[in-house]
């Protein structure tokens, strides 16, 4: 047999199997190192996912599809990656705050992280209906770990098990409709599938489609498969949510448009129908369940979920516009996402930290900058210019105005509007409340640096947009 | 005679698991689980997957069904839990079962692929699944092992306790 | 010889009772066991379908599937238990401590 294919498709492998190594270093750190050797494995990870950045850059692209077709590194795989690499430090950073003050770490919690990112760079270069399979539930099955990892509150366990039976469930259906799509077909790779069904038996391919969205749907928290998000973003550690509420939908984002595009082009009347149904229930249900949220954590879990919806207008409006659009819009998602759950570990109780919106009150006075970093990433969470928000929802809106779906920009705008009620009430606490009874803020430094981070980002590339897109629009798989 | 022993394997999976919903036990759950899995052996075997038939027994009704049942002894509930009350839930569970089935029938009408007609059944050797594994499917082949390693990682730190606790 | 359409039905049968089941159980360990049917069907519809097609191929998806199953039966079961130790009862509707 000839093993050298195997061998030299070994390069194209340096990202996940990099990430092998900081998991594998980092597991040796907390089995052998007695004194703090959870927060080691920690900077362990940190280090190796900084250094990962660099790494990411120098790995070479693959030609075409290697390994029998299971997996093609190209442009938009290595985009992907990086915005789980940022997702992934921005949640260590916060994560070393959050633990130290509960006093309650779990190191294996660090290097289950990069065994995560492992799964979604394999399921973002994936092109093969297996590949995406395994890859898929290697991001899916421990994150669900994850949301369960804090043991000293019950919120947590409960977040674990919701999350694990409705992902479950999903995966299950899901894998329903690939059988339908593989055994029409009897291929497993994505383009061979999408040349084998252009033939007839159409019922049961588009069935089988229907099956596989659901299943991704449910993962990338889209009404109406959302249910679960709100109990795990409430309950699961502040720090954790930022990254199960961004990477897994990144990289759920870039399997739908690779499916959409490679498999399942032959219905591309059903699924941006499906997509554009989807878009408008999920901002609609966002934004609306959250004008009524109380818990800052749930507030901005369902802000997610409406943005979720912003970013299915752009499936819906398909093209390379609303590519470029839709790659645009999830890195800004990462880093207002950050700060806004961030900005929770400001807020310190007497045990824990403060989750109500009302317990930000005073925080203009007791820490200027901080309120003002919040201010700029309330404003892009609205889509206010001069922010990167404003710019991500506009390259959006104009995506779907080109496809000539207005009523569809129409109710983005206006869901836009919606928002603008319950984020206005975050800055109103911050700058016009009075500082509530027993409620403390310590800016502590990781925190503040995401924050400071995430104004800036949005801050630069809502003046200077061309900055992001010229890389996103080369990286799309649209040429 | 093979048509037999499908309705057979076929009733007996239906059957035990209806069995599953309406047993209170966990315990007898579990058991009528066991059978269903293994007259799903049956079944692959019947068409023509011997291997799989055999890895089918072995690890799902013997290595995951006893870790469902060690898990149900470690919780020991006593008496049982009633099904569902809620009108509603029933309701839409009856309803979305309901419309999936229509759907999948109604497709299996309309679609010449999924061959109706009966043909021979050769089985196919372990060799060649082993092959493709090692060759076609070797990347998904190697993140599995990644999946199990963070399972495993993961299902210790969710049990472990540690001081403090 | 049988039809495998016979085997595709039963698998979507078996999907079917699977999701009902998980609806109709009101306790996490039985919800589990639905869920674990559903897979189950899942590999039936494999393997039914390809039949005609690529069985070889479908054989290697199911030991896949098998293996990840595993994988998750691991992590639900320890989920389940540390539900178990913090409400001492696996049932469904004590898992209310998060509302809106």
């Amino acid at each position: 047999m000839d093993t050298s294919a195997y061998l030299s498709g070994l390069k194209y492998l340096v990202p996940e199997i990099y990430l092998l190594a900081v998991a594998a270093v980092s597991m040796f750190v907390h089995l052998f190192v007695k004194k703090r050797g959870a927060r080691r494995a920690g900077y362990v990870v940190l280090a190796g996912l900084i250094a990962g950045v660099a790494v990411l850059f120098l790995s070479p692209l693959s030609p075409g599809e290697i390994y029998s077709g299971s997996l093609s590194v190209d442009s938009f795989a290595l985009y992907f990656k990086a915005i789980f690499l940022l997702s992934g430090i921005l949640t260590l950073v916060l994560a070393f705050r959050f633990f130290g003050v509960e006093k309650f770490e779990a190191g294996e919690m660090y290097y289950l992280i990069p065994l995560i990112l492992i799964g979604m760079t394999a399921a973002v270069s994936s092109v093969d209906l297996i590949t995406a399979y395994v890859a898929f539930e290697l991001f899916a099955i421990p994150s669900y770990v994850l949301a369960g990892i804090f043991k000293k509150e019950q919120r947590s366990a409960e977040a674990g098990i919701k999350y694990f039976f409705l992902g479950t469930l999903s995966s299950g259906i899901m894998l329903l409709g690939m059988a339908l799509v593989f055994g029409l077909t009897g291929e497993t790779n994505f383009a061979a599938i999408g040349k084998a069904l252009a033939g007839p038996n159409d019922h049961i391919a588009l069935i089988g489609m229907i099956l596989f969205f659901v299943g991704l749907f449910f993962k990338a928290a889209l009404a109406p498969f959302h249910m679960w998000a709100p109990d795990v973003y409430e309950g699961a550690p502040t720090p954790l949510v930022v990254f199960l509420s961004t990477a897994p939908k990144a990289a759920v984002f870039a399997m739908l448009i690779r499916l959409v595009l490679t498999v399942f082009p032959k219905f591309e009347v059903q699924w941006t129908y499906i997509f554009q149904i989807i878009a408008l229930i999920t901002m609609f249900w966002g934004n609306i369940a959250a004008l009524g949220q109380t818990n800052l954590k749930r507030m901005m879990a369902y802000s997610s979920i409406a943005h979720a919806g912003y970013l299915a207008i752009g499936l819906a409006a398909w093209g390379q516009l609303a590519n470029t659009a839709i790659l645009f819009y999830l890195v800004m998602y990462l880093f207002m996402n950050a700060a806004a759950f961030g900005l929770i570990l400001l807020v310190r109780k007497s045990a824990g930290f403060g989750e109500e919106v009302a317990d930000l009150g005073g925080l203009a006075r007791s820490s200027p900058l901080a309120a003002g970093c919040l201010l700029v990433v309330l404003l892009a969470l609205t889509g206010i210019p001069p922010t990167a928000g404003f710019m991500g929802k506009y390259f959006i809106f104009a995506a779907a105005v080109e496809k000539g779906l207005y009523w569809l920009a129409a109710a983005g705008a206006l869901n836009s509007v919606i928002s603008l009620f319950y984020y206005f009430r975050i800055g109103r606490a911050i700058y016009m409340e009075e500082p509530r009874p027993g409620i403390r803020f310590e800016p502590s430094v990781p925190v503040l640096a995401v924050l400071v981070a995430a104004a800036a980002v949005l801050l630069i590339f809502g003046i200077f947009p061309g900055l992001l897109t010229s890389i996103a629009s080369a990286a799309t798989l649209i040429k | 005679m093979a048509i037999l022993l499908f309705f057979l394997f076929a009733a007996f999976a239906v059957g035990s698991v209806l069995g599953m919903i309406i047993s209170r036990n966990q315990a007898y759950s579990a058991l009528f689980l066991v059978v269903a899995f293994a007259s799903l052996g049956g079944l692959f075997g019947l068409l023509g997957a011997p291997f799989m038939a055999v890895v089918q027994i072995i690890i799902y009704a013997g290595a995951i069904m006893v870790l469902f049942i060690f898990v149900i002894m470690m919780i020991h509930l006593g008496e049982g839990i009633s099904a569902e009350k809620k009108k509603w839930t029933i309701a839409a569970a009856v309803f979305m079962g309901i419309i999936l089935l229509a759907e999948i029938v109604f497709a299996v009408k309309g679609a010449p692929a999924v061959p109706m007609a009966g043909q021979e059944m050769a089985g196919t050797s372990p060799t060649e699944i082993g092959r493709l594994l090692f060759t076609k499917y070797l990347y998904p082949f190697e993140i599995t092992s990644i999946l199990i390693i963070a399972a495993l990682v993961g299902a210790v730190v969710l049990i472990k306790k540690r001081e403090g606790e | 010889m049988i039809p495998p359409g016979y085997f595709f039905i039963l698998s979507v049968v078996l999907f079917v009772l699977g999701i009902i089941a998980f609806f109709f159980k009101r306790d996490l360990i039985t919800q589990f066991m639905a869920i674990e049917i559903m897979l189950n069907a899942a590999n039936l519809a494999f393997l039914a379908l390809a039949r005609s097609s690529n069985f070889v191929d479908a054989q290697v998806i199911v030991f896949f599937i098998i293996t990840v199953a595993a994988a998750e039966a691991a992590i639900g079961l320890a989920i389940v238990l540390l539900i178990f130790r913090k409400k001492k009862t696996i049932k469904t509707e004590t898992l209310n401590s998060m509302k809106g």
